[in-house]
């Protein structure tokens, strides 16, 4: 819709109502939310994986992650203790359950994929973080 | 008969856009720069702020590069992806 392309500056999501953006610079075209697009969690979670792996997640259900410090870690899709040490014996046999937050406490309510995308993330960039907050399910 | 030469076609810029993504799964605010200009970088900045007051995460992604959290706005990066904290369940 052109009208969507060339709104003015003003991106106002009901999810995150205070992530408004309204402002007095010149108007110019802003790119179309993926509102209108249902898999955006999805669309995040394929965009950090590989061809390969979002194969694998599609017909696996899992995805295999390094963190950034080399350990190695099993994300199934599933809501809690979907994460899964590999190769780490005393921790084997026993998943980490680690959720996205809604007002500072544990929510199940985001799609699964975006879950997932917060996993790899921050396994990614800090696995230490993700060691120190997830709890053992 | 007199030929010319044409000048050369100027490549396009093809510099893909520097983007901004906040999703959170039903819909996702989403937004482009250009680092050569500063109202883009003024507007991205603005929403990356005001998602870190909301408590969210910022991970910085760029090509060949490991994935990076950021507490800055980044003009130079490819990518940010911005996402809820996560907590021990």
């Amino acid at each position: 819709m052109a009208s969507a392309l060339y709104q003015g500056f003003t991106i106002r999501q009901t999810w995150l109502d205070d992530i408004a953006v309204s402002t007095t610079l010149p108007r110019r075209p802003v790119v179309p939310s993926p509102a209108t697009r249902p898999q955006s969690a999805t669309q995040v979670l394929r965009d950090l994986l590989s061809p390969e792996d979002w194969q694998h997640y599609s017909t696996q259900g899992h995805i295999h992650v390094q963190g950034s410090r080399g350990g190695e870690y099993k994300l199934h899709r599933e809501r809690q203790g979907n994460v899964w040490q590999v190769g780490n014996a005393s921790r084997l046999g026993r998943p980490l359950c680690i959720l996205l937050q809604s007002n500072t406490a544990p929510a199940l309510g985001y799609p699964i994929e975006l879950q997932l995308a917060a996993q790899v993330l921050l396994l990614r960039t800090d696995e230490q973080e993700f060691l120190d907050i997830a709890l053992p399910a | 008969m007199t030929m010319t030469i044409a000048e050369p076609i100027a490549e396009p810029d093809t510099e893909p856009a520097h983007r901004l993504r906040v999703p959170n799964g039903r819909e996702c605010a989403e937004i482009t720069w250009s680092p050569d200009d500063a109202v883009t970088v003024a507007e991205a900045t603005q929403l990356f702020e005001q998602g870190l007051g909301r408590g969210f995460g910022a991970y910085k992604r760029v090509p060949g590069q490991p994935d990076e959290t950021t507490r800055v706005f980044d003009p130079t990066a490819t990518e940010i992806i911005m996402l809820p904290q996560l907590a021990g369940g």
